[in-house]
């Protein structure tokens, strides 16, 4: 659901972030939507019944194996127009095509998640509704997610222990977005490296050290 | 130390990162492979770029028939760094090729520090456009199974909140491990065994997280540092206790326990404290309280999440960097810098299914 939900931020506009448990403050349709795993997290407190909870499990399953083929599609997709656009010379009318295929698979995971966040929100009462919306905005009070989302919160004593979405968010809040040394857009593979030097008639700039190749680990 | 010092002296560097971009085809390298290369044709592209070399690592330039026109190891200054990569580039546009020989330029410092060239052999280099067997010998082979875990550290400031600088690796790092099917298992039995009030996880699992959750480069790993100074992996716990599964057939674990980890100390001075003979100067302890996720789904880990928050203590030296200030320094790549560091750390663990090639 994370996954998603990071898509759909990149995606931006009026539906990015789709009842995200991270910032409702931030999306004007946080409040009206509920991600599965904050209706799952407090199920106890909302009073979901065990039909509710089976036919939940249900959907979430059911959606699971399209999601994944998506994304994956969407990787796939992304990494050619990346591929297309490193090009010193951009085919301009071949990346401009890519990016449609890019903006197709986008459209279709957000109505794929929309329409899944609104099956399961018209699977809870009113009131169990209302409960999520204060238990959210709680949530979200409590790690501190809204004052500074690189800062997580010293550890409260006696409070309810950290849920597995607060601490994948704390986690993922960790990752520094920019890094200098990853603006070079570095290749591990010689092989690769001489290719496109032939083709683009620079030299190779071999950075060679001992252990891993440049990627996103300690050296 | 070398490649943690490149990334943060050398290629931090706005303007370097603008000029290799622009004029440059950046490839970084395996010294294995240069240092003992592959069979067959690729490996004698890796070799040829090895025959020069001035020392197992270092930065190269290379025209597209793989033939090296510099080397560097350190430079005088910043602004030698550019001037390098001028330098080089000046070179490939008068050897792009193979067309004529080339010597290979070595300079232990750029441009002060020259050594002498190393001739071109005038053999023929094979243009090769595939791996051998299909698989790019960079990239280590991933076994079906395994858990990709990538962790994030920052080092906290004096409210909490996470030190801006993400160039120094004492106060901003990246790594990643694997978890292997095997440890995996073994938490999967270890499970099937446990009663309700939960199992301790298996110490495979506590020292391979132990042994990555530290601040700054490769070589001070309080636990595995190079040469032969032993770290020290302390008694503490990790315990896992069944939660709400995340999906249906799947268990979800609630991590909880503390680790904590001192690597031995050493003042650097001849037969003193910890002496390992190179003048090192060297303290590392971790104090860690960890919490977090476990999913599994039968005997593999489909998401791990952890946090670890504590301590820490690291002091890194030589007693040959005398007055060295504590910034990376492109005239001391090899060395690196002294790092002094004491605080607060936060570090975060994600683990998901690696692909299997």
């Amino acid at each position: 659901v994370k996954r998603r939900l990071l898509v759909l931020a990149f995606l931006g506009g009026p539906v990015a972030g789709l009842g995200s448990a991270e910032a409702p403050g931030d999306d004007p349709l946080a409040d009206s939507l509920f991600p599965p795993e904050l209706v799952m997290q407090f199920q106890a407190e909302i009073g979901l019944t065990a039909e509710q909870r089976d036919s939940l499990q249900a959907e979430m399953e059911k959606a699971g194996p399209r999601f994944e083929d998506l994304h994956r599609r969407l990787q796939e997709e992304a990494e050619k127009l990346g591929q297309l656009l490193r090009k010193e010379r951009v085919d301009q009318a071949a990346a401009l095509s890519q990016l449609d295929k890019v903006h197709d698979l986008q459209r279709e995971i957000q109505r794929a998640h929309l329409a899944l966040v609104i099956g399961l929100k018209n699977q809870l009462t009113s009131e169990q509704q209302s409960r999520l919306v204060d238990l959210r905005r709680r949530l979200i009070a409590g790690s501190g997610k809204k004052e500074s989302p690189a800062a997580p919160e010293p550890e409260e004593k006696g409070e309810r222990r950290a849920s597995f979405d607060s601490i994948r968010a704390e986690v993922e809040s960790l990752r520094a977005p920019r890094v200098a040394w990853r603006e070079i857009s570095w290749n591990s593979c010689l092989l690769e490296g001489l290719k496109e030097s032939r083709e683009m008639k620079k030299p190779l700039l071999l950075w060679v050290f001992i252990d891993r190749p440049a990627d996103d680990a300690r050296c | 130390v070398f490649a943690g010092a490149a990334r943060e002296a050398v290629f931090s560097q706005p303007e370097v990162i603008r000029r290799v971009n622009r004029d440059f085809v950046p490839v970084a390298l395996k010294a294995a492979l240069v240092n003992d290369p592959p069979a067959g044709e690729e490996g004698r592209l890796c070799r040829e770029i090895g025959r020069s070399r001035p020392a197992p690592q270092g930065i190269c330039v290379a025209n597209s028939a793989g033939k090296v026109l510099d080397w560097a190891l350190m430079f005088d200054d910043d602004r030698s760094v550019l001037a390098f990569l001028d330098h080089a580039r000046d070179r490939f546009r008068e050897h792009p090729d193979a067309s004529r020989p080339v010597a290979a330029e070595r300079y232990m410092k750029f441009p002060s520090r020259k050594l002498a060239d190393v001739e071109d052999t005038e053999v023929p280099l094979p243009t090769v456009d595939r791996h051998a067997d299909s698989r790019c010998p960079a990239r280590a082979p991933v076994a079906p199974g395994t858990l990709a875990v990538r962790l994030y550290g920052r080092a906290l400031d004096a409210d909490g909140r996470p030190i801006a600088d993400t160039v120094r690796q004492e106060h901003y790092v990246e790594d990643r491990f694997d978890l292997s099917p095997e440890l995996q298992e073994m938490i999967a039995r270890d499970l099937a065994k446990a009663g309700p009030d939960g199992f301790r996880l298996p110490g495979a699992l506590y020292r391979l997280l132990a042994s990555h959750a530290f601040l700054g480069q490769l070589d001070v790993n309080p636990l595995e540092p190079p040469g032969d100074v032993k770290g020290e992996l302390k008694p503490g716990e990790l315990w896992a206790r069944r939660e709400e599964p995340a999906a249906a057939g799947t268990v979800r674990l609630r991590v909880e326990g503390r680790s904590e980890v001192a690597g031995g100390r050493q003042d650097g001075s001849p037969g003193g404290r910890g002496a390992a003979g190179d003048g090192r100067i060297w303290e590392h302890s971790v104090r860690l309280t960890w919490e977090g996720f476990i999913d599994m789904d039968g005997s593999r880990i489909t998401r791990l999440v952890l946090t670890a928050r504590g301590t820490e203590r690291l002091k890194w030296g030589n007693i040959s960097f005398g007055g060295a200030g504590p910034d990376p320094d492109v005239a001391r790549l090899p060395a690196g810098h002294p790092i002094d560091f004491q605080g607060e750390v936060l570090y975060g663990l994600i683990g998901e299914p690696a692909r299997a090639e």
